[in-house]
C-alpha cells in the first residue's frame, strides 16, 4: 500500500462527518424511543391493566421493543461510530467511501425500524438480545459488513503503522460483530438447530455481544479519552495488552446462566469465564488509576467524566457478574431482577455513558459547532443518577426476590411485591435516563442544524459575493 | 502490537474456540436427540404437540411471556426414600428379617400405621439389603428418588428440566425471569381451560394481587345473542362485563391455553431420575378433552334456534 | 474548513495519545493463574466432564447411574403391559377388563382362564388369537374372531416374548388378582412350541394344554 502522507486531524475529522451524523443521529433517535417503550414496560408492573386493550405496548412486547431499540438502535451504531473515528485518526487517514459508510449506516437504521415494527406486531424470534426477526436481521448484518469494509480499507491506508491500543479494540469488534450475528441468524432463524442447542446458540450470542462486543467497544474509547483529555501516556500498553486478551478468550464464554436446561459442563464453563473476567476488569482499575490519578484534570461534567463513570461502572458490572455466577449465590439471584438490574449496570452505566463521552467529544471536532457544557453536564447528571437509580435498586430488590423465592414456604406473590420498593426507584431511573436522552437528541440534532445552516449561510454568501463581485472569495 | 494480524489471529482464536464450545459441540451432543424411553416404563418421550398447542406456542413467543416466565424447574439435590408398604402376611418374620439386615429399623413401631417412610438412604444400590429381606419375607416394599430444591418444593415440578424436554419445540424459551411462576409443569398444575382462560383476561379476578398484566387483546367482547355462548367467561364482580355483553375468547387465546395445558416435564428420564406418581386408572388425556369441553359445536337444532351466534 | 464563528472548541492538545512500556504488575498474572485454577477444580467437581447426559446436581454419569430404578421386578413388567393392554387389547375387552357384550367378546376380570395356575393358555391365546366361541364363567362367548394380537407385535422374537409377557402378567394381575410375574423365558419357550401354526386357536384347542 502506498503510504499515504499524515492528514491533518481537522480534514480526518471532516471526512467523517455524514457517516457520523447519520450513526449518532439514528442513534439519539433510537435512544429516545427505547426509553419510551422501556417506561411502558416499567408501567406495566406499576398498573397492570394498563396496556391490557393495547398489544403493542404490553409487556411482552414494550420489553423486546426496548433491549431491540437500546442495542441496535443506540449502541452498536454509536460504538461502530465512535469506532470508525478512532480508526481514522489514530491511523492519521481521512475515512475511506464516507458515502458508503453513510448509506451502510442508514441501512442499518432501516434495519432497526423493520424490527421494531415486527417487534411490536409480535414477529419477535423469542430470543432474548436477538428478538427481531430473520429479515430485519439479514438488513442489520448487510449494513454493518458494509461499514465494516470501508473501515478496515481506512485502516489498511494509514500511514501511521505502530498500532495503539484503541484500534485494536476496534478491529477486533469489526471482526466480531458479523461472525456472532451470522451464527445467530443461521444457526436461529435459517435453519434452526434442534431444542436446547437454540438456546445455547442463543445465550452464546448474547454473551459474546453484552459482554465482549460492548467491552470492546466501550474501552476502545475509555483507552483513548482517558490519556488524551488527562494529558498524559496510556499507562501502559501491555496492560492494554493484557485486557485484551482477557476479553477477548474470557469474555467470550460467558452467557449462559446457571440454571438451564444444559448439561451441566456448560453451565460451569459459562460460570468459571465469569469469574475469570475479573482480571481484565483489576487490570482496567489499574490503567484507569495510573492514567488519571496526578492528573489534576477537573472533569467538569464533559467527556472525561463520562467516561471516567463509564469505567468505574464496567469494573463494579464485572464483578457483580463475577459474584452472581458464584453458584450459592446464583441460587438467590438467577431467575430475579438482578439480571435486568446488572445489565442495564453494563449497558447504561458504562456502555452508554462511554459513548456520550465519545460522541460529546467528537461532535464538535466533525461538524464545527461546539456544545453548550452546560447542557453535557446536566446531561451527565441525569443519566448518571438514573442509571444509578436503575440498576442498582434493581440489584437489591432481585436479591430480596431471590432470597424470598428460594424459600418455599413464602408464597409466590410475595416475591413479587418484595421487588416493588426497588422496582420504583428502577422506574425512576428510566424517568431520568428518558430525560436526559431528550436532551443528548436536542445536542446532537441541534449540532447537525447548526452545520447545515452554517454551510447553507456560507454557501449563499459565497453565491452573493460571486454575483457582486465576479470573483470566487 | 504492531501488527494487524496479531490482532484478527487474537480475535480468530477466542471466538472459534467459544464458538466450537458453546456452538458446535452442544450441536454434536444435543443437536439429533431424538425421542428417548422414559425409566422404567419405557414409554416414548416426548411427545410432539397436538396441532392448536403449536399454534399456542407461537402465540406464547409473539407475546412475549418468555420476559416474565420460566420453563425450567431446577434441583439442588435428590433423596432416596425406602417406604414399608405392607408387612406380609407374617409381620413378625419380616421384622426379625430386617433386623438381621439393618437393627435400627427391624423394630415393630416402624411397622405400625403403614405405609411409611422408613428411612433414607444415598442411592438406589444402599437400599438392597433392606428391599431383599422386606420382600423375601413377603412384605411389600419400595424405593422412591426424590429430587429436591426450591422449585420442586414449590410444586414447579417433580424434576429438574433437562435437553430432552425441549426437543420438539420450534422456538425454544426456557426463560431467565420469574416476575411470574415457572410454566414448566403448568399443564399438570392448573389443568382447567377455564381459569387459564379467565386468568388470562383477568389475573387479579383469580388471583388476588397479582402483577400479571391483563390480556384483554387477547378477548372479543360482544353483545349477547338469544343464548350466551358456550365459551363465555363466566366472570363476576368487577371483571363482568356489563349487562348483554359477553366475552369470549379469540383463537389466539384459545391456541395458548391448548399450548399451556400442554406444558409437562416431569416424565422419569436417565438424565434426570424420579420415581413416578402412580399412573392414574383413567386416560390422561385431560389436555384436549378439557380444552375440548370448553369449545363446544352447536348442534343443528340449537344452531337453526339461535340468531347468529354460531361458531 | 470554512470560518465559522461557533467554532471555539478547542483543537489545541490534537496530538493523539500515546502508551507507556511500563511492563504489567506481576500480581496480576499471579491472581490469573489462581483463578484459572480454581476454575479448573470447580469444572472437575461440577462441570461432569462434558457428558451430554450430566446435568446439576448430579457429578457424573455414575452419579446418575446410582439414582436409576431397578430394572425388572414386577412393577416394571406391570407398568409396560399396562400400556400395551391399552394399545392392544382394550378397543375390545375394555379398559376395565369387562369385556363388551355387543361385540361378543369375553371379559377378563374373573376369567378362570385369566386365573389358571400357569399363563400358558394366555400366552397361547395372545399370541395366535381366538376363532370361535368360549366360554368363561359358565356363560359363552362368540366374537367370531380374536386377532393373533401377540404375533403381529412390532419386533424380533425375543421383543414380542417380552411384550407378551408383559401383558399377561398386567392381566392376571389386574384381572386375576394373581401378583406372578410372567417370565419373558416363558413366553419364548411357550411360543417356540407353537410357531408354525397359523390358525388362531379355538377353545378345544386350548383345553387339552395343562392350564
Amino acid at each position: 500500500m502506498t503510504a499515504t502522507p499524515p492528514t491533518s486531524p481537522s480534514k480526518i475529522d471532516s471526512s467523517c462527518r455524514l457517516p457520523l451524523f447519520a450513526l449518532f443521529g439514528g442513534a439519539a433517535v433510537w435512544l429516545v424511543l427505547s426509553s419510551l417503550f422501556g417506561l411502558a414496560a416499567s408501567m406495566t408492573f406499576h398498573k397492570p391493566s394498563m396496556f391490557a386493550d393495547c398489544a403493542m405496548f404490553s409487556y411482552g412486547r414494550a420489553y423486546p421493543a426496548w433491549s431491540h431499540l437500546l442495542v441496535y438502535g443506540f449502541a452498536i451504531p454509536s460504538g461502530l461510530g465512535v469506532g470508525l473515528w478512532l480508526l481514522a485518526r489514530l491511523g492519521r487517514v481521512e475515512l475511506a467511501k464516507p458515502f458508503l459508510i453513510a448509506v451502510g449506516a442508514k441501512l442499518w437504521h432501516l434495519g432497526v425500524l423493520v424490527g421494531l415494527v415486527a417487534i411490536s406486531a409480535g414477529q419477535t424470534s423469542g430470543y432474548e438480545w436477538f428478538e427481531l426477526p430473520r429479515y430485519a436481521a439479514v438488513i442489520l448484518f448487510l449494513a454493518f459488513v458494509l461499514m465494516a469494509i470501508w473501515a478496515f480499507v481506512t485502516y489498511s491506508r494509514r500511514p501511521e503503522k505502530s498500532l495503539y491500543p484503541s484500534q485494536w479494540f476496534v478491529l477486533a469488534s469489526l471482526f466480531w460483530f458479523p461472525w456472532i450475528l451470522s451464527t445467530a441468524v443461521l444457526l436461529l432463524q435459517f435453519f434452526p438447530v434442534r431444542g436446547v442447542v437454540q438456546v445455547a446458540v442463543a445465550w452464546w450470542f448474547a454473551g459474546n455481544l453484552l459482554n465482549v462486543w460492548l467491552t470492546l467497544s466501550g474501552l476502545a474509547v475509555t483507552f483513548y479519552l482517558l490519556p488524551k483529555l488527562t494529558e498524559r501516556p496510556l499507562q501502559s500498553h501491555y496492560l492494554a495488552l493484557f485486557v485484551f486478551w482477557t476479553v477477548l478468550i474470557f469474555g467470550s464464554w460467558t452467557g449462559i446462566p446457571m440454571h438451564s436446561p444444559l448439561p451441566a459442563w456448560m453451565s460451569t464453563l459459562s460460570s468459571a469465564a465469569t469469574v475469570m473476567m475479573i482480571v481484565p476488569a483489576l487490570a482496567i482499575v489499574t490503567i484507569v488509576i495510573k492514567t488519571c490519578c496526578g492528573a489534576n484534570k477537573p472533569c467538569g461534567g464533559g467527556p472525561l467524566c463520562y467516561s471516567k463513570f463509564g469505567a468505574w461502572c464496567l469494573v463494579l458490572a464485572t464483578f457483580v457478574a463475577a459474584i452472581a455466577a458464584c453458584p450459592a449465590v446464583a441460587r438467590v439471584t438467577d431467575f430475579t431482577w438482578f439480571t435486568h438490574g446488572h445489565t442495564t449496570l453494563r449497558l447504561y452505566g458504562f456502555f452508554a455513558m462511554t459513548m456520550f463521552g465519545a460522541i460529546y467529544y467528537i461532535l464538535p471536532r466533525i461538524s464545527g459547532v461546539a456544545i453548550c457544557p452546560r447542557r453535557i453536564k446536566g446531561h451527565f447528571w441525569l443519566a448518571m443518577l438514573g442509571a444509578l437509580l436503575l440498576a442498582l435498586p434493581m440489584i437489591g430488590a432481585g436479591i430480596k426476590q431471590g432470597l424470598k423465592l428460594a424459600d418455599a414456604n413464602v408464597p409466590f406473590l410475595d416475591t413479587a411485591k418484595a421487588a416493588m420498593m426497588g422496582f420504583r426507584m428502577g422506574t425512576l431511573g428510566e424517568l431520568l435516563i428518558a430525560i436526559g436522552s431528550l436532551i443528548f437528541l436536542a445536542n446532537i440534532l441541534l449540532s447537525i442544524v447548526t452545520y447545515y445552516r452554517a454551510m447553507a449561510k456560507t454557501a449563499y454568501a459565497d453565491a452573493i459575493a460571486i454575483q457582486l463581485t465576479g470573483v470566487k472569495p | 502490537m504492531k501488527s494487524s494480524s496479531i490482532v484478527f489471529l487474537a480475535a480468530f482464536i477466542a471466538l472459534s474456540a467459544s464458538w466450537g464450545g458453546f456452538v458446535l459441540a452442544p450441536q454434536l451432543q444435543l443437536g439429533r436427540a431424538d425421542q428417548t424411553k422414559t425409566v422404567p416404563a419405557e414409554e416414548k418421550y416426548p411427545l410432539a404437540r397436538p396441532g392448536l398447542a403449536q399454534q399456542g406456542a407461537e402465540v406464547y413467543r409473539s407475546l412475549g411471556c418468555v420476559y416474565c416466565h420460566s420453563q425450567q424447574v431446577g434441583q439442588n439435590g435428590v433423596k432416596v426414600e425406602v417406604v414399608l408398604l405392607d408387612a406380609g402376611t407374617n409381620a413378625d418374620n419380616t421384622i426379625s428379617a430386617l433386623a438381621k439386615v439393618n437393627a435400627q429399623l427391624g423394630k415393630p413401631e416402624n411397622f405400625i400405621g403403614l405405609p411409611k417412610k422408613l428411612t433414607e438412604v444415598a442411592d438406589i444400590g444402599a437400599a438392597d439389603s433392606i428391599v431383599k429381606a422386606v420382600t423375601e419375607s413377603g412384605g411389600k416394599i419400595e424405593v422412591n428418588v426424590i429430587p429436591t430444591g426450591a422449585d420442586i418444593s414449590r410444586g414447579w415440578g417433580k424434576r429438574r428440566t433437562v435437553a430432552q424436554d425441549f426437543i420438539y419445540d420450534s422456538v425454544v424459551q426456557p426463560g431467565t425471569r420469574r416476575a411470574g411462576p415457572d410454566l414448566a409443569n403448568v399443564g399438570s398444575r392448573l389443568a382447567d381451560a377455564n381459569w387459564q382462560l379467565r386468568h388470562l383476561y383477568a389475573p387479579q379476578a383469580e388471583i388476588k394481587g397479582s402483577t400479571m398484566p391483563a390480556y384483554r387483546f387477547l378477548f372479543e367482547k360482544r353483545k349477547v345473542g338469544k343464548v350466551t355462548s358456550a365459551d363465555a367467561l363466566k366472570l363476576t364482580g368487577e371483571f363482568a362485563p356489563p349487562a348483554g355483553f359477553e366475552i369470549v375468547p379469540t383463537d389466539d387465546a384459545r391456541a395458548l391455553v391448548a399450548y399451556l395445558l400442554s406444558l409437562h416435564a416431569e416424565a422419569p428420564l436417565f438424565e434426570s431420575p424420579v420415581t413416578p406418581p402412580p399412573a392414574p386408572a383413567a386416560s390422561t388425556n385431560t389436555t384436549i378433552v378439557a380444552v375440548r369441553a370448553e369449545i363446544k359445536n352447536y348442534t343443528a337444532s340449537e344452531l337453526l334456534s339461535v340468531e347468529g351466534t354460531a361458531k | 474548513m470554512n470560518a465559522d464563528p461557533k467554532q471555539s472548541c478547542s483543537v489545541a492538545s490534537e496530538a493523539e495519545p500515546t502508551a507507556t512500556m511500563t511492563p504489567m504488575p506481576v500480581w496480576i498474572l499471579g491472581l490469573m493463574f489462581t483463578l484459572l485454577f480454581l476454575g479448573a477444580w470447580y469444572f472437575d467437581l461440577y462441570g461432569g466432564w462434558f457428558e451430554a447426559k450430566v446435568y446439576a446436581p448430579y457429578s457424573s454419569v455414575a452419579d446418575v447411574q446410582r439414582f436409576q430404578p431397578k430394572k425388572g421386578g414386577i412393577a416394571d413388567t406391570l407398568a409396560r403391559g399396562r400400556k400395551l393392554y391399552a394399545d392392544n387389547c382394550a378397543v375390545c375387552h375394555m379398559e376395565t377388563g369387562v369385556g363388551n357384550p355387543a361385540n361378543g367378546c369375553p371379559p377378563l376380570v374373573d376369567s378362570e382362564w385369566v386365573k389358571s395356575p400357569s399363563p400358558t393358555r394366555m400366552i397361547m391365546l395372545i399370541s395366535k388369537g381366538l376363532a370361535g366361541p368360549i366360554t368363561v364363567n359358565g356363560k359363552v362367548w362368540n366374537s367370531g374372531v380374536m386377532l393373533a394380537v401377540g404375533d403381529s407385535l412390532p419386533g424380533d422374537e425375543k421383543e414380542k416374548a417380552e411384550k407378551i409377557a408383559a401383558i399377561a402378567t398386567y392381566v392376571r394381575f389386574q384381572f386375576g388378582k394373581i401378583e406372578v410375574e410372567t417370565k419373558p423365558a416363558q413366553a419364548l419357550t411357550i411360543r417356540e412350541s407353537i410357531k408354525d401354526r397359523t390358525a388362531n386357536f379355538t377353545e378345544a384347542d386350548l383345553l387339552k394344554v395343562e392350564p
